[in-house]
């Protein structure tokens, strides 16, 4: 696997600096008292945090609150960080663990429920729709990795380390994700495939 | 996909779309996807499925829905470290509550919609009150267990500090929880007064209930706070009882413990070679005496004409040992010397303590016998035992002796061998003395050879004499026969 190189003998700079610095060097200024540093982690990955549980999760308030969630953690537990994976390794870790823990919950509340999006007449949101439900066609392990790889835009690394795989089976689960989503996907209109 | 047409598999293609193949074997597939149509045409299927999943959008998150990132308040930030921080991480720390507008509005940031998550009222949440309420359990029982637990005096001072650590720790935690309730109350209070006029005609509403809230927060606060106050109190009750009992088991402990004496068993050995065994036997000996020492043992060995060897075992006092190897030293060449050391002073205290273990028992038996026995059988049993235990304390005793002097005493092994130093002898002997002893020599000869004769006729004899009358019947039968047949017979005509 591939480990970040971070580098400890720059100065923390302004918040220009901290833009052009890597995710691992963010955490660890931030933890040396500079707070515009988990303020730049926050801008950079509070999207794709939200659009994680955004995609796996009905509720987008629920899904807001679980991003919110993520982040507290990883402010609580800034003490036993130690920049041996990667910083996004160590987020989506820890959102897939609060998002198991959400699933079991719901599990026990009620039938799971994945991310719904409202019907309505715009194409867009018809391949919209068509996606997510070919992908909700999948199985979990290749969904799983499908979304990590597509949306989350993980490594093959990232998410054998996240997933706690061998980075070939990693590989050949996605292939197998993509070639069954092709499947799913051909049914497709003809004028939503030209405007994809 | 064939194998044999393609170099490539089909999740290579895969992975070099997404980038994971790089090097030379990356330049190998981009030139094989110009070629073979087949695997240009996988990749345009999975660009093409990737571009199609991109049509799955998800709407911006909330959280940073407001642009206004920039400038963001230094308050805030301080009061993220101030909840987060390293050192000191307490949301005591947090400066008081401050009017702010709602979490998602226009004059929201990041982080203060962040904190104001952080600061939502958890009374929804019971696995909070839990948490203190698990603490507070953790806490009595581990300061029960600790008391009632016997702590070995080696190890009390050590337990004490971690026991007073581990119940600060809780402590500390316990006081952020109240700390952490507290300002989510006041957030709350300062949420509703600062709300936006938008939301006006839901103030008076929202102001009740979280009125409400307050107060439920406050009651629980407080009681929280009393409990927090009222632990504490026992638990440095408790920390000082259990100080002054170990302290004064120490203080017991320190008078009847045997402070060991490092113990250390020397031991060295010599090998020289000398000019003079005789000079250097007398100055081995003068060592010994200067030195208070004694030899364990003493051998000599060879003629003095050919090289004597002289091997001791010397023992002398161990503060002497280095000043007696010097002078051994100067005897003669040295060819090797060996010294070496083994600890016994946990040997030592291991049998001082059985030592006194046994005499312990001893003096049990003996009470026992004096006073509780009134069977024959039991007092045979007690007696057996007695003489076993004493039996036991003299062995120990002697060994303990035994180790004392080794300690006490050095052990050195020298070897002394002389240099070999052949004799010529120039003076020849006398013709007389020569003749002298060529008579006795011939003299002593003749003697023996007769001495020899009779002895074998004496141990021989009877053996020999055995077998000739074994054998001389048979013998002159024989030859009586042979000697008959051999003669000639008479005639007959002259019979006639």
């Amino acid at each position: 696997m591939r480990m970040p190189e971070v580098e400890f003998n720059q100065p923390f700079g302004d918040s220009t600096s901290l833009g052009a610095m890597p995710d691992e060097r963010l955490l660890l200024v931030f933890r040396m008292g500079n707070s515009e540093a988990f303020t730049e982690l926050f801008r950079r990955y509070s999207n794709p945090v939200y659009g994680f549980f955004r995609r796996r999760l009905e509720n987008p308030a629920r899904a807001e609150e679980l991003a919110q969630e993520t982040f507290v953690a990883i402010l609580r537990g800034i003490e036993r960080y130690e920049p041996r994976a990667s910083f996004r390794t160590y987020l989506y870790g820890i959102a897939m663990k609060i998002l198991m823990a959400e699933r079991r919950k719901s599990a026990r509340r009620e039938s799971p429920a994945a991310a719904s999006i409202d019907p309505s007449t715009d194409p867009c949101v018809e391949a919209a729709i068509w996606v997510q439900r070919a992908i909700e066609q999948l199985d979990a392990e290749h969904r799983d990795i499908l979304l990590l790889r597509e949306f989350e835009q993980l490594t093959y690394d990232e998410i054998a380390a996240l997933l706690r795989l061998p980075v070939n089976t990693v590989r050949s689960r996605l292939f197998r994700a993509r070639t069954a989503l092709k499947a799913f996907l051909l049914p497709l209109r003809p004028e939503m495939r030209n405007e994809t | 996909m064939n194998a044999e047409l393609h170099k490539f598999q089909p999740e290579e293609v895969m992975a070099y779309l997404d980038g994971e193949i790089t090097g030379e074997r990356a330049l190998a597939l981009a030139d094989h996807l110009q070629q073979c149509a087949e695997c240009s045409g996988l990749a345009d299927d999975l660009c093409a499925l990737s571009q199609q999943l991109i049509a799955w959008k998800i709407e911006p998150s909330p959280l940073v829905e407001s642009p206004s990132i920039q400038g963001m308040e230094a308050l805030t930030a301080e009061e993220a470290m101030g909840a987060f921080k390293s050192e000191g991480r307490t949301i005591a720390a947090l400066p008081p509550a401050q009017e702010r507008a709602p979490a998602i509005g226009p004059k929201s940031s990041l982080l203060s919609s962040f904190l104001d998550f952080i600061r939502r009222p958890r009374v929804e949440r019971p696995w909070v009150w839990a948490f203190a309420g698990a603490c507070v359990v953790i806490l009595i029982l581990s300061s029960l267990s600790l008391r009632m637990a016997k702590v070995a005096p080696s190890q009390s001072a050590t337990t004490i500090a971690s026991y007073q650590k581990k119940n600060q720790d809780e402590l500390a935690r316990i006081s952020r929880e109240v700390e952490n309730a507290r300002l989510r109350a006041q957030a709350n209070q300062v949420s509703v007064d600062g709300a936006d006029p938008h939301y006006s005609s839901l103030k008076d509403a929202v102001r009740s209930e979280s009125l409400q809230q307050v107060g439920t927060d406050k009651r629980q606060l407080e009681k929280a706070r009393q409990e927090a106050a009222r632990m504490n109190d026992e638990t440095n009750e408790k920390i000082t009882a259990l100080d002054t009992s170990v302290h004064s088991e120490l203080a017991t402990t320190v008078d009847t413990t045997v402070v060991p004496v490092q113990m250390i068993e020397r031991t060295a050995s010599l090998s020289m070679t000398v000019k003079e065994m005789d000079a250097a036997r007398a100055a081995l000996e003068d060592i010994e005496k200067r030195h208070h020492g004694y030899f364990a043992e003493l051998h000599t060995e060879g003629q003095s004409e050919a090289g004597r060897t002289l091997t001791a075992s010397l023992r002398v006092p161990a503060g002497e040992l280095d000043a007696t190897l010097s002078e051994l030293r100067k005897l003669g060449h040295l060819d090797e010397e060996k010294q070496g050391g083994e600890e016994v002073s946990q040997q030592h205290v291991d049998l001082e303590a059985r030592l006194q273990n046994a005499r312990n028992t001893e003096k049990r038996l003996t009470d026992l016998l004096t006073k509780r026995v009134d069977k024959l059988k039991d007092v045979l049993d007690v007696e057996r035992e007695l003489a076993s235990t004493r039996e036991e304390i003299e062995r120990m005793e002697a060994q303990l002796r035994n180790m004392e002097t080794q300690v006490s005493y050095a052990s050195i092994d020298v070897k002394l061998r002389e240099e070999y130093k052949p004799v010529l002898n120039l003076a020849p002997p006398a013709t007389g003395t020569r003749l002298r002893n060529a008579l006795v020599d011939g003299y002593k000869s003749a003697m023996e050879s007769a001495l020899g004769l009779v002895l074998f006729l004496f141990q021989e004899g009877p053996t020999i004499l055995f077998w000739l009358l074994l054998l001389f019947f048979p013998a002159r039968w024989t030859w009586r026969k042979l000697r008959a047949v051999a003669a000639p017979k008479p005639s007959p005509a002259v019979a006639l």
